[in-house]
């Protein structure tokens, strides 16, 4: 591959720690050329907010149910007669505005 | 099918579902001072929540109590008839709807406010178009095609009668004579019914105080605890935790508020005992409403022996909702 050469400079207090992790490395030049590309490629505080917000609105929607096991349904043609006439005079009454 | 929309907008909270997906409404009922539409929002995240209304900016449930001095909420009960009840049923709205639609709604009323305002609460809803803005974002209209207004406990009771397609089950709660003890953040609704129907001499509303009982234990917290100063609201998530942190420690909250509840509680016994002088009669009794996170359990300690089946309604703020909704596929059921 075509080389471009670049140099920079390390201070051999404050990067110690770092001079000693890249004198073990077998790559030299493959291990700063992934290192800078994560640096260059990584998300931006923006797209880091972004990101958030659309998780957050995600979880805004999230329905906890509690309680155990399938919620309870009416079988069909068991609905309580009684409770039916109750139900349609309440409807009545509260479309008519008489409900209290 | 067109959507439904099922709206309890109470005096503390407000908690809204729709027919159509799982979205839900659950934020304090306060709504901030306006300030002035402008160009750029700062700040406005979706994590925060603000309504656009008639050229205004109104901060709405945490984002208000947050981020403004005065926020205000409901004082009295015509509260629904104005503009921040307005504010409030929008910010529903646009929790529960991502776009312009056309819906129908139920809401409902205490049983104590009913007859006064539920034709001008209904009129303000029905053939409505609520045009605004979430958080400074797109316009958003929802058209309201029909509304109907309940008395809240009978949404708690038709939760526990009706299935979750607004089929009426066959059960105590349907078939019986059940009460229903719903209080709320500052209502005390007191509802029987007779295989749903409402038996009017045994059913009364009032005004329960719970609001102004916590507003008392946050000043009697502030005593003791100086470094800070609750509100009212807090210290009703405090109660629902049974404890809250001051400067790092957790503290348990009931020493501080039982001998502040303990005269609620006997308020609303005496009160049951003068509504529901027969308790023989029943079949069963349901105490619901948001307050009834607090105090259900304790209350039904106190009303076993005296009254038959008491059930403390499973989350118990969601019953209203729940059942307007139930009560919604039953009403527009094509």
């Amino acid at each position: 591959m075509p080389a471009v050469h670049f140099s920079f400079t390390l201070d051999a207090n404050l990067d110690s720690h770092t001079i000693r992790k890249l004198g073990t490395q077998p790559n030299l030049s493959a291990t700063v050329r992934a290192a800078l590309v994560a640096y260059f490629e990584r998300p931006s505080h923006a797209d880091l907010d972004v990101k958030l917000d659309t998780i957050l609105e995600a979880l805004r929607n999230v329905q906890v149910v509690k309680g155990e096991g399938a919620p309870e349904q009416a079988a069909e043609g068991s609905e309580p007669a009684m409770a039916r006439r109750g139900l349609e005079s309440m409807k009545a009454r509260f479309r008519n505005g008489a409900g209290g | 099918m067109m959507s439904i929309t099922a709206a309890d907008i109470g005096f503390n909270y407000v908690k809204g579902l729709v027919s159509t997906s799982d979205r839900r409404a659950f934020f304090p009922s306060v709504v901030g001072e306006p300030f002035a539409e402008t160009f750029s929002m700062p700040g406005a995240r979706k994590t925060r929540l603000t309504v656009t209304l008639d050229g205004q900016v109104y901060p709405v449930g945490d984002t208000a109590m947050q981020q403004s001095t005065h926020a205000g909420g409901a004082l009295n009960a015509d509260w629904v008839l104005g503009q921040t009840w307005r504010v409030i049923f929008c910010a529903a709205l646009s929790d529960l709807h991502k776009a312009s639609v056309e819906t129908t709604v139920v809401v409902g009323l205490p049983l104590e406010d009913y007859t006064a305002l539920e034709a001008q609460l209904t009129a303000r809803l029905q053939g409505q178009q609520f045009a605004f803005k979430r958080n400074g974002g797109n316009h958003q209209t929802v058209t309201v095609k029909d509304a109907v207004c309940l008395t809240q406990p009978y949404g708690s009771l038709l939760d526990q009668a009706m299935d979750n397609g607004g089929h009426i089950l066959s059960n105590p709660f349907s078939t019986g004579m059940v009460g229903v003890c719903d209080i709320g953040g500052n209502t005390l609704n007191l509802l029987v019914c007779d295989a749903l129907e409402e038996r009017s001499q045994w059913t009364r509303g009032d005004g329960l105080g719970l609001l102004e009982t916590l507003d008392d234990v946050a000043r009697a917290i502030h005593q003791r605890l100086p470094g800070i100063t609750p509100k009212a609201r807090e210290v009703s998530a405090w109660l629902a935790a049974g404890e809250f942190s001051y400067k790092g420690e957790k503290h348990d909250v009931m020493p501080i508020v039982k001998p502040f509840l303990d005269p609620l509680l006997d308020r609303i016994l005496d009160r049951l005992a003068e509504v529901w002088r027969e308790p023989g009669r029943f079949d069963a009794v349901l105490l619901t409403g948001g307050a009834s996170a607090v105090l259900g359990k304790v209350l039904k300690t106190r009303m076993d022996g005296v009254y038959p089946n008491v059930t403390v309604a499973q989350d118990a703020q969601w019953s209203n909702a729940r059942g307007y909704l139930k009560f919604g596929l039953d009403f527009w059921r094509a």
